[in-house]
This record gives structure tokens, C-alpha cells and sequence, in this order.
């Protein structure tokens, strides 16, 4: 065998080892779907710091489409899943460095709202946010 | 000109999430200009921050001062390489890191390695893409752009 061949050969199995651990990491630790209808609350900050709160019953699994069933959220769709431009009603002025933030519970979620898995009881809170 | 080129091409594919023709021409540009394939990457850079940040600049523009840059350093390594699978490996290899290394920039500015790690974790059906997209897209395109630069660059030579 060829120093070159030896050397595309492993190349290869390098590569197919990153992608195969990829793979099992991912199904370890992705967000579980919780089936079944759910209770969630979701509380809204406006701009205006006036406050609206939805309790909201859905069987989606992630927090996208319960938002959507609600036709509470819109925005653009984008690599990462739904880039969320207006709330309620109220478009981020991006000119103005404004942007809607999402947390759970009050802790700053680490997912988008396409890959946030929703549990019965779950509370989140989406505020108007100003500065990047 | 080529890191011109890399932005026009990332924005035509801009629709196609992932899927860019980024690794290709920078390992191209590195092949045949060396380290000076840091101007086309200082280039693209910019172009990207003018260009996508004009309401100031994002975070990830910030990772990209250092993610593509690294990806010249790597194709330095194995400039002498004339094996087009290897190269479709390498580029599908720093298409799979691509993703963590820009979240990286994250963990630096205090997010910390939970975060860091649920941005990996999510991010990687995308990070799979762009893997696959980098192999195929060298595969494809290295040796038909190879030629192209080749003519260019020696019939410049030749006219002088």
C-alpha cells in the first residue's frame, strides 16, 4: 500500500469517527419531546413594560409551535430555526438594536424557540429587549 | 477579488442553509497564494461585517476573525497535498468544528460551558450539513476552480 493511499485511508476514518461521535452525542443529549397535551404559560413584556400573560394548552413538542397555534410570534426563517420578530403584535425595531429575549423561569434559554422541548407546567417569559 | 468572490458566493447560497463554497475557495487560495490567502479571508471578513452587521456588529462576526483565518493556517499544513479526497476531508472535518468553534467566542464572553455545550449539541444536524457540503462541494469543484486559477495565474505570468 501507497504512503499516499495509507494516508487517504486515514484520513477517511478520522472523519468518519468525528461524524459517527457527532451522531451519538447528539441523540444523548437532545432535548426530550414530552407527547400529550400540555399546559404552558407564557408571559409577554412589551415594550412599554405593560405585561400580558397566555395560558396556553397544546400538544406541540417544542415551543415554536405552541407560540404559533397561537399566532403570537412571527419572524424569519433562518439557519438555526425561527428568528422571532414580533410578539404579540409588536415588531423588534432591529434599527433600534431591539430584540426579543427568551427565557424559562427567568434563566435565558439556550435553544431557539424550534429547538426548546415544552413540559406540562413549563413558564416562559418573552421580553422586549434594547442593545445587542 | 477572490474574497469578493467567497461573500458573493455565500450569498447566493445564502437560502441553502450550510452550505457555502467558503472551504473550497480558501483552501484554493492558500494552495496558490500561501499566507497571503489571509488578504481574501480579511476581505470576506469585512465584506461580511459591512455588508450583514450594518446595526453594528454580532457576535458571530467577532468568531469569524479568528474561525476562517484558522482554516488558512490548517490548508498551510497540507499545502503540498495533491490528493483531492484529502482535501475533501480536511474541509469536511473543519465543516463538522465549524460549529463549536464559533461558539467558542460565546464561552469566552462568559456564557460559560453549559451553554456552550447546548449551542454544540443543537447546532450539530447543522454542523453534519455543512460537513457534508464542504466534502462534496470539493470534491466537486477543487480541480475545475484549480485549473481555472492555474490559467489565470500562469497566462498572467506568461504575458509578463
Amino acid at each position: 500500500m501507497s504512503k499516499k493511499t495509507r494516508n487517504i485511508i486515514i484520513a477517511v476514518a478520522v472523519l468518519l469517527v468525528l461524524v459517527i461521535g457527532a451522531l451519538v452525542i447528539f441523540n444523548q443529549n437532545k432535548p426530550a419531546a414530552q407527547l400529550g397535551d400540555k399546559n404552558i404559560t407564557v408571559i409577554v413584556v412589551h415594550g412599554d413594560e405593560s405585561r400580558k400573560d397566555f395560558q396556553i394548552n397544546t400538544s406541540s413538542e417544542n415551543l415554536r409551535g405552541a407560540l404559533e397555534e397561537q399566532g403570537l410570534v412571527e419572524g424569519a426563517e433562518s439557519e438555526y430555526g425561527l428568528y422571532v420578530l414580533t410578539v404579540d403584535g409588536e415588531t423588534a425595531d432591529e434599527d433600534a438594536q431591539q430584540w426579543w429575549c427568551f427565557t424559562k423561569g427567568g434563566e435565558m434559554l439556550m435553544t431557539g424557540v424550534d429547538d426548546t422541548m415544552i413540559a406540562d407546567g413549563d413558564q416562559y417569559e418573552i421580553t422586549l429587549t434594547t442593545g445587542w | 477579488m477572490l474574497g469578493a468572490l467567497i461573500f458573493a458566493a455565500k450569498e447566493a447560497l445564502y437560502a441553502v442553509p450550510n452550505v457555502n463554497l467558503n472551504a473550497v475557495l480558501i483552501i484554493l487560495a492558500t494552495v496558490f497564494f500561501g499566507w497571503k490567502a489571509l488578504y481574501c479571508v480579511a476581505v470576506y471578513v469585512l465584506l461580511e461585517g459591512v455588508v450583514n452587521n450594518a446595526n453594528g456588529f454580532m457576535l458571530w462576526w467577532f468568531s469569524y476573525l479568528y474561525v476562517w483565518p484558522l482554516l488558512v493556517c490548517i490548508a498551510m499544513l497540507f499545502r503540498k497535498n495533491d490528493s483531492l479526497l484529502i482535501w475533501a476531508v480536511i474541509a469536511a472535518v473543519y465543516g463538522l468544528v465549524f460549529g463549536p468553534l464559533m461558539y467558542l467566542l460565546y464561552f469566552a464572553v462568559n456564557s460559560g460551558w453549559e451553554m456552550f455545550f447546548a449551542m454544540w449539541v443543537s447546532g450539530i444536524p447543522f454542523d453534519l450539513i455543512h460537513c457534508a457540503s464542504n466534502f462534496v462541494t470539493v470534491l466537486v469543484l477543487y480541480k475545475p476552480l484549480y485549473k481555472v486559477m492555474d490559467r489565470l495565474l500562469n497566462g498572467r505570468r506568461g504575458a509578463a
